[in-house]
């Protein structure tokens, strides 16, 4: 079925044709993006039993070539890490750039990453089920939400308050 | 003379049979409006009967379904939600697309959300898991702030539903539109609409099947043995805190959790965990966290801000930073804000 109407028809089949105007006038596109996803993780007829892993595995694969370019950038990770020595204080974009940078650099049992942390937002990483010190970890990231607030506190905030009490915090 | 005398009689007793008329009639209409709000209204007995099948109903049921959740301020999410048995225990695996790739598995008020994209498990410890739960905490303190009006019986993306509204008494709530499946009373479509009647947030399954044949809830991703895992939350009820127990009316204290935070320019000897506790009147929650040594503009503006269902506000109430955030009316999070320090 085509992408395009099949998000046509996911969105009627929820709105059930009352939707407000000012939900119904915002940009629909994405449903596309979410009707793919949705048919990759459930199948047809198989959705009851399909095992997730396996198109996690393939969004994995597809990601993996984004990775490898981000993976080259070793010289930008170790200007990365000249500057963490000398103390600089960073600005906003630089800081989420070098973040960028760590994650998909990744850290690994073997590839302990002794980086120090800038203003104290490096985290110690365990391997799960063991107390094996592997690493540090980019906090920010891993905490922010879908309100895209211009402050990381902020946005580290709201997310903590979705997975608390579970309820989605859209802004 | 007489025949203005009389005209006057007249024009008095015209007055007078207006005014008892308008008075039957506005009786009239406030006695209509009354029996028809007695039959729509649900009895306490009822309510709580309600409240009681819709929990067990998103706590046990076993289903399969995708879900969408909008807000009136552009974010949209759509997820896909399976609740099955897992050597006894309830597990619920919900896989989202927003911004990153997401699989939150939940347990035993444990959320493990896997993220391939960096190989890494984030663990919490959390009060409740998302839709379709509505309700917490004591029935008979919902009923204190809200009262249940049955609607019409409806049928939610092919789903047959029984409606309600949850009407808040105050305006510290928003209402509550929900739609709940016949049979089981597992809440498939819930919608929250401001003062003025205007939905300014839904969430609702765009397709559901409840007991289904099989249901594969697994509780790990293949080798996520070998990713990182970090705990970011610890349920810390029972230890102080520096806030009063019922800030707002209506809305008490969950629980404490000691939680990991971003905290810019913090030295490097601080802690970065913070208290962040969770109030709920038993259908909003309202988070809340000060922190002690943060002074605000170094890492956040002092401000507030409402968008959709959600409000916020940051600010320095007895030296402390603290913010708050919630999917209630911004009045809400004000008062928190104002009267939460001890």
């Amino acid at each position: 079925m085509n992408n395009k109407i099949l998000a046509q028809k996911l969105s009627e089949a929820f709105d059930g044709g009352h939707m407000d105007k000012e939900l119904k006038s915002l940009d629909r596109e994405d449903w596309a993006t979410y009707s793919l996803i949705g048919d990759s993780l459930r199948g047809c007829d198989k959705h009851l039993t399909l095992d997730v892993s396996a198109a996690v595995f393939k969004r994995l694969s597809e990601l993996e070539s984004v990775n490898k370019i981000k993976e080259s950038n070793t010289v930008a990770r170790k200007i990365s890490s000249f500057l963490d020595k000398l103390k600089i204080p960073k600005l906003g974009p630089y800081q989420f750039a070098s973040l960028a940078i760590v994650f998909a650099l990744g850290v690994s049992v073997n590839n302990i990453i002794g980086r120090s942390t800038i203003n104290g937002i490096g985290q110690e990483i365990y391997v799960e089920g063991t107390n094996q010190l592997v690493g540090n970890f980019e906090l920010s990231e891993e905490l922010e939400s879908e309100c895209d607030i211009s402050e990381v506190s902020v946005d580290g905030f709201i997310m903590q308050h979705e997975r608390l009490s579970g309820s989605p915090s859209m802004c | 003379m007489f025949a203005i005398c009389f005209n006057r009689k007249i024009e008095r007793g015209f007055r007078l049979r207006s005014s008892v008329l308008f008075i039957v009639f506005a009786s009239l209409v406030w006695l209509t409006e009354g029996i028809a709000q007695d039959t729509t209204r649900m009895t306490k007995n009822d309510t709580l009967e309600l409240i009681k099948k819709t929990r067990g109903a998103a706590k046990s049921t076993v289903f399969s379904g995708t879900a969408l959740f909008e807000s009136s301020g552009t974010a949209r999410r759509m997820s896909n939600i399976d609740q099955g048995q897992v050597e006894g225990k309830v597990v619920r695996k919900v896989v989202s697309m927003a911004k990153k790739h997401v699989i939150d598995i939940y347990s035993d008020n444990v959320l493990r959300q896997y993220r391939p994209e960096e190989k890494v498990v984030i663990v919490s410890n959390v009060i409740r898991s998302g839709f379709p739960n509505l309700f917490s905490g004591d029935s008979d303190r919902i009923l204190e702030h809200y009262s249940f009006v049955k609607g019409d019986d409806s049928t939610v993306s092919n789903i047959k539903a029984h409606s309600y509204e949850v009407v808040p008494k105050d305006k510290l709530r928003w209402k509550l539109k929900v739609w709940v499946e016949r049979n089981t009373f597992l809440p498939v479509k819930v919608e929250y609409l401001d003062s003025q009647g205007t939905v300014i947030k839904r969430e609702g399954f765009t397709n559901l099947v409840v007991s289904p044949k099989k249901v594969t809830v697994s509780d790990t991703v293949p080798d996520s043995k070998n990713w990182r895992r970090f705990f970011i939350s610890k349920d810390e009820s029972g230890i102080e805190n520096s806030f009063y127990d019922e800030p707002v009316k209506g809305f008490k204290l969950v629980s404490c959790f000691d939680s990991t935070f971003y905290k810019p320019k913090k030295n490097s000897k601080d802690s970065v965990d913070q208290n962040h506790c969770l109030f709920s009147d038993g259908v909003a929650h309202v988070s809340l966290v000060a922190f002690y040594e943060q002074k605000p503009n170094e890492g956040f503006r002092v401000g507030n801000w409402t968008k959709g269902c959600s409000s916020f506000k940051s600010g320095i109430v007895s030296n402390k930073t603290v913010l708050s955030f919630g999917c209630v009316p911004e009045e809400t999070v004000q008062n928190f804000f104002s009267n939460s320090i001890r």
